[in-house]
């Protein structure tokens, strides 16, 4: 806030200025007539400048020395011998005395003004936000040295709304559209996020929080904190990134643990293709060709490809990496669409599965693939768990249920339970009790729900353990 | 007249047990479909078929513990098991229990039909 050169310039100003005032005093106390009033005025000139420039302890001095000067000029003149002498020397020295007392009160001031000022400034630039005034209705603006920078447009270069939109992207105009509608509309804390794109092709990430701080019936005016957050951003990013892929090798390597229960879901429909092509040319090359077979082979033929391409594409987005997306779906056929994933996976192991589903057809917000990602690794985990259970006794139950404004979902199997020493580290990253597991099932899992603003938590007893979790029912 | 040879299909996959079934009857066989090994054990075809295609994983009773019932039946009917399963233990059992032959999903349809070909007597030939 301070502009160094300046000041310095002023300075130098002020100085040639003193020294022609300190030539005039000289002159004037030379003169005999002119020494009264003139040097006075001469006097407060010096002192006023004094305080704008030197020390409070130096302005005292000055305004003592100033007065000392007018009394020794009036003994020296020999002012007490004329009455008019008298009273204009009084009223001289009752002016320069007020005049310096006023000088200091207002030096005093404006130290404190200009040492706040200096904190405020310091303060802005060590927590990088600068500061944005503005009124609704006005083009111009006012900011802070800081904010210019953040803007990177020169610091004294007067600021407009158009300076501002000028750097924004055009997709992103609407946004500060609106956010100056709401300082029209005297909203009491307007804030924006958006984007900067520097001269310099750079993008910026920046925050703006607003209040009003100025009102009255004509003027409205705003203070708003910006800030540069572009490396929180930047942060931000490369975490979110750095977790899908993870989440992604994550649900690669459960499908690996799949590949039998995926070779056996294709192999089905393939096996039903080949032995339908084979009967239907049988059926063709008869002496009398029967047609409604060979009409009904075809159609099996049919019906098997679309299955077959139906696994395919079910595994391809599961194992396909790409961003999350939320949508509203429904959490029962996430659920049913799983456990075709799973279904081998549960006879192969001799598992009974009882599915209880929630009636109520609710939706919830939510990107299919990681959510079925989390289905199937706690479904393997059940299956897991039941591995040393009698073949006859081994139920996976999933359930799912509305509570309140949550709808959750449960795998409870049938095995011997968890340690409870081992509860609370089941959602550490690389905890394991299985000795070719990654201990990255879990953790995952609960990154996921976490990500769609749900929770997931665990119950165990002797009769065995339950998984569960609650994501918030999208609003209808 | 030629009394054509019987032949059950036990396979819970809807489409590969109707798929086998018109492929069999195109080369002249009886057949007679089942869904399940409980289903099957119940039926009255239990007595009286030339051969059985069936499947290993299925809900409830598996291939197996059905052809290890029927033997324990005292009934000596020739088994072909097919499955979609790369699980090479099913297999070892299979042969060891006496199975004719142990077909891995998706199979030939030429290998299958001279497994029964070769399960059944050469003169019963279609």
């Amino acid at each position: 806030l301070i502009d160094v050169s300046k000041s310095r310039y002023e300075t130098v100003l002020i100085w040639c200025i003193g020294t022609v005032v300190a030539g005039g005093i000289i002159i004037i106390n030379t003169a005999w007539h002119h020494r009264d009033l003139a040097a006075t005025i001469i006097y407060l000139t010096l002192l006023l400048m004094a305080a704008n420039v030197f020390s409070i302890r130096v302005v005292i001095g000055v305004s003592l020395i100033c007065m000392g000067m007018v009394v020794l000029m009036f003994f020296a003149d020999e002012g007490y011998k004329d009455w008019e002498s008298l009273t204009g020397f009084v009223r001289c020295l009752t002016a320069l005395s007020a005049i310096a007392f006023l000088a200091l009160r207002c030096k005093r001031s404006a130290d404190t003004l200009r040492q706040n000022e200096v904190y405020l400034a310091g303060a802005m630039k060590l927590c990088r936000t600068g500061s944005v005034g503005f009124n609704a209705n006005a083009e111009h603006m006012s900011w802070s040295e800081e904010s210019a920078q953040t803007f990177e447009y020169p610091a004294n270069m007067p600021v407009t709304k158009s300076m501002i939109y000028a750097r924004t992207p055009v997709e992103e105009h609407p946004m500060l559209e609106a956010f100056f509608r709401k300082a029209e509309q005297r909203e009491p804390q307007i804030e924006i996020r958006h984007r900067l794109i520097t001269p310099s092709g750079q993008i910026k990430h920046i925050h703006m929080i607003a209040i009003p701080v100025f009102a009255q019936d004509d003027r409205f005016e705003y203070l708003g904190a910006l800030t540069d957050v572009t490396e929180q951003v930047v942060a931000e990013e490369i975490l979110y990134r750095t977790q899908a892929q993870l989440t992604h090798i994550c649900r690669v390597t459960t499908l690996g643990e799949l590949t039998a229960s995926i070779a056996h879901e294709v192999n089905q429909p393939l096996t039903a293709i080949n032995s339908s092509a084979d009967g239907c040319r049988r059926w063709l090359a008869r002496g009398e060709p029967d047609i409604q077979e060979a009409l009904n082979a075809l159609q099996r033929i049919n019906d098997s490809a679309r299955r077959a391409s139906e696994v395919v594409s079910r595994i391809r987005a599961l194992a396909r990496k790409s961003d999350p997306v939320r949508r509203p779906e429904s959490l029962n056929e996430i659920l049913k669409e799983t456990l075709s994933v799973v279904h081998y996976e549960l006879s192969h192991h001799h598992i009974i599965p009882r599915i209880t589903l929630e009636p109520a057809s609710v939706k919830v917000l939510v990107d299919r693939i990681q959510l079925q990602q989390v289905i199937i690794n706690l479904i393997i985990n059940a299956c897991q768990a039941m591995a040393a259970v009698e073949k006859h006794q081994r139920v996976l139950q999933v359930i799912t249920r509305q509570c309140r404004d949550d709808v959750i979902l449960e795998v409870a199997d049938s095995g011997s339970g968890i340690d409870p020493q081992l509860i609370p580290s089941l959602f550490n990253p690389f905890f394991t009790t299985r000795d070719n597991g990654l201990g990255m099932g879990l953790p995952i899992c609960r990154s996921i729900i976490e990500f769609h603003g749900g929770r997931i938590w665990v119950q165990s007893d002797e009769a065995g353990a339950r998984f569960l979790f609650a994501l918030p029912l999208l609003a209808e | 007249l030629v009394t054509r040879p019987a032949i059950a299909i036990i396979d819970d996959d809807d489409n590969v047990r109707i798929s086998l079934d018109s492929l069999l009857r195109a080369y002249g066989y009886t057949v007679h479909v089942f869904n399940s090994a409980e289903q099957f054990l119940a039926s009255d075809a239990v007595a009286t078929m030339d051969c059985l295609i069936s499947d290993i994983q299925m809900p409830g009773l598996n291939g197996l513990q059905m052809y290890r019932q029927l033997l324990a039946s005292g009934y000596c009917v020739p088994v072909i098991f097919i499955t979609a399963s790369d699980d090479p233990a099913p297999r070892a059992i299979a042969m060891a229990l006496g199975a004719c032959c142990y077909l891995a999903k998706p199979f030939e349809s030429d290998n299958l039909i001279n497994c029964i070909k070769s399960t059944l007597n050469p003169a019963s030939k279609p």
